[in-house]
């Protein structure tokens, strides 16, 4: 199928499952994914299989309790899985999920006002329907959003995360092939020079490939950072300092599109706790971290970056559920 | 100890937390005993001598709390090992005009919650314990770097009766029936269930327990297992028992200085962190009071930064992570 085919079932899709009622959440969903499509969420969800599954942990709970829904999204992209092995074509969609928060969702209180979920979806299609799909957002943000600080203060900001400065990330028809492939390098090359150990210092290493004045707009509890100095300040150096024993493996689907890039893995790292991040004690335990990266390149090197950490999991193997601590104890 | 030496002491004490009166030099002196070893919680550290303790603890503190000011809640004197000892907890209070251990100045009020036991020796501090409550400092300079408390974190009251400050010798049957009851309670308080430790039968059923920042107070005894001990006995599930150390009791008073007060395993969730499988030693300092038959009040200062510390989180480097000028966190000063 053409990249446009692909994008049209996915919008589909998401038009299908957002104008549904809660009776119809399943069937929106069934009529555009295989039977056995494999979902991958956040904690506490993680990977279900097919529409009724999906509905009932994720789909149903979360609209009855945050509606009624707007898309607000900001990226949309198409590409062939630069993850060779794995292959396939994929979808990125990113932005807020916005709506009334009225109903308790997970144990967190409901504020009556509106409320932006931050999403990052992945979708696999085959054959016009979806195959896979990577579901992740910011469940965080939302507990800050009504006023909870379970974890302790950001080295980052919290704000509400803008899309792309060029306001041109929803490609729903097709770009010009050359341009993606040279985000694709692009991207390819900047991990692999931060992941080198023979570079000068963070400054230069962040230099070649990306802008002074980049944006990295860092999860809940991370929060965001803007220019390179700060990034490291604020992000990478406490980030490489307080974690030990990380190791890279890899991604599940990576695509790019025009300017934009997009990746996630499943987990794309594993690390150790040093002691620090996050204000965690030292673990021997270690700990997953799936991870999102979506990129805006200009010109030869990158200028926005958009990331999504599923903390409550990566928390959650180090031994402590944030969600459970908040219904034991309320306002936690 | 008589009147008389109460009241001097309370004075020096004073003086040496006043900014009011130029008396602090001859004061301090007066207080300190040449030999003097004073054990103050994190970051301060262990301070020896007279010219450490001035440099490390009552300078700094005298420089960024102008118009300094101590208010004791409880003042209280006794006798244990043989030794003469004094206690006192309370408020330092004062305007947090300069930064303070890398917390950055508020330009407002300011107070800072404190526990003290001193040994005396030949009339002076020979050996002092000071724990303050950094965390619920911290929080009032806008800084505040940990989660939700379970209990509440406010200003912490003193004693409901207001005799806390003992200025005049009690009748001893009056501390002796403290003594019996906080050592019953302290018998019972490691057993293995609720039921049998059976703590309503040495506490008011709406007794207060003053906890730290990041565990807050809690009213009732319901309030204490709910909001405290039972997610503590989790965290350190073979704690077993207080260490020996300072405990003294001056008519419906009682304080014991835990220095540390327990050695025990963190191997559940403690106040969000995860396990660590880490065997700590937990400064704990406590002050009571009975009313009748029962233990009414806890007030209760727990060295935190020094617990997280042994954990792995440095809580004064996180502020300097977190604090830096310009991301909106550090207060105005005046």
């Amino acid at each position: 199928m053409s990249f446009k085919d692909i994008k049209d079932v996915a919008r589909a899709f998401q038009k299908d499952l957002d104008t549904a009622r809660d009776a119809d959440i399943e069937a929106a969903i069934a009529r555009h994914t295989t039977s056995d499509f494999l979902w991958r969420g956040m904690h506490p969800f993680y990977e279900q299989k097919g529409a009724k599954a999906v509905a009932d942990v994720f789909w149903r709970p979360f609209r009855a309790a945050v509606g009624p829904i707007q898309r607000r999204e900001d990226v949309f992209i198409a590409g062939d899985n630069d993850v060779g092995k794995r292959g396939g074509q994929w979808i990125c969609s990113m932005g807020h999920l916005m709506g009334l928060f009225d109903k308790p969702w997970l144990g967190i209180p409901p504020s009556g006002k509106l409320v932006f979920l931050r999403y990052c979806e992945f979708y696999c299609i085959e054959d016009g329907r979806i195959v896979e799909n990577a579901m992740f957002c910011d469940i965080l943000g939302i507990m800050q959003q009504v006023g909870l600080h379970p974890l302790p203060p950001q080295t980052g900001a919290f704000i509400l995360t803008p899309g792309p400065k060029t306001h041109d990330g929803l490609i729903y028809g097709e770009a010009a092939p050359a341009e993606g492939e040279k985000t694709m390098e692009l991207v390819n090359r900047m991990a692999r020079e931060l992941t080198s150990s023979d570079m000068g210092s963070p400054q230069d290493e962040l230099l070649g490939t990306w802008h002074r004045d980049m944006l990295w707009f860092g999860p809940a509890g991370i929060g965001a950072t803007y220019t390179t100095e700060r990034y490291n300040v604020q992000h990478q150096g406490p980030f490489s300092r307080h974690l030990d024993d990380i190791v890279f493996h890899g991604h599940v689907a990576r695509v790019a599109e025009g300017n934009f890039a997009a990746w996630f893995g499943w987990p794309n790292l594993t690390m150790k706790s040093g002691g620090g991040f996050l204000g965690l004690p030292a673990s021997e335990r270690v700990g997953e971290m799936r991870v999102v990266d979506v990129y805006r390149r200009e010109g030869d090197k990158l200028a926005e970056n958009w990331i999504f950490i599923d903390i409550l999991h990566f928390l959650s193997c180090l031994g402590v559920n944030l969600l459970e601590r908040m219904q034991q104890f309320p306002r936690t | 100890m008589d009147g008389n030496r109460r009241l001097n002491f309370k004075s020096k004490l004073d003086l040496v937390a006043s900014s009011r009166f130029d008396g602090y030099r001859s004061a301090f002196l007066e207080l300190v005993h040449p030999q003097s070893s004073w054990h103050v919680c994190d970051p301060i550290g262990d301070l020896l001598g007279p010219a450490d303790i001035d440099a490390g603890l009552w300078q700094p503190l005298r420089q960024s709390l102008s118009g300094l000011e101590r208010r004791d809640d409880v003042f209280i004197a006794g006798v244990f090992d043989d030794c003469e000892w004094l206690a006192a907890t309370g408020h330092y209070f004062g305007i947090f005009s300069a930064d303070w251990l890398g917390i950055p100045a508020s330009g407002r009020w300011a107070r800072l919650r404190f526990s003290e036991v001193y040994r005396l020796q030949d009339d002076r501090v020979c050996e002092a314990f000071v724990m303050f409550d950094m965390i619920d400092f911290m929080r009032q300079a806008g800084v505040d770097p940990w989660r939700q408390a379970a209990g509440i974190e406010t200003l912490v009251p003193g004693p409901l009766t207001r005799d806390g400050v003992r200025l005049l010798p009690s009748p001893d049957r009056e501390t002796k029936q403290t003594m019996d009851l906080l050592g019953s309670m302290l018998g019972s308080l490691f057993e293995p269930s609720k039921q049998a430790m059976g703590m309503e039968r040495f506490w008011t059923s709406d007794m207060m327990w003053y906890g730290p920042a990041t565990i807050g107070a809690t009213r009732g005894l319901d309030g204490f297992f709910r909001d405290h001990q039972d997610p503590w006995m989790k965290a350190f599930p073979d704690w077993r028992d207080a260490l020996e150390a300072p405990c003294f009791g001056d008519g419906p008073y009682a304080c014991y200085a835990g220095w540390p007060s327990i050695r025990a395993t963190h191997r559940g969730p403690l106040l969000g962190l995860p396990p660590t499988g880490r065997t700590v030693e937990i400064r704990v300092m406590d002050f009571w009071r009975r009313g009748g038959t029962s233990l009414a009040e806890n007030w209760v200062l727990i060295d935190m930064p020094n617990l997280f510390r042994q954990l792995g989180v440095d809580l004064f480097a996180h502020l300097a992570d977190t604090a830096l000028p310009g991301n909106g966190r550090r207060a105005a000063t005046a």
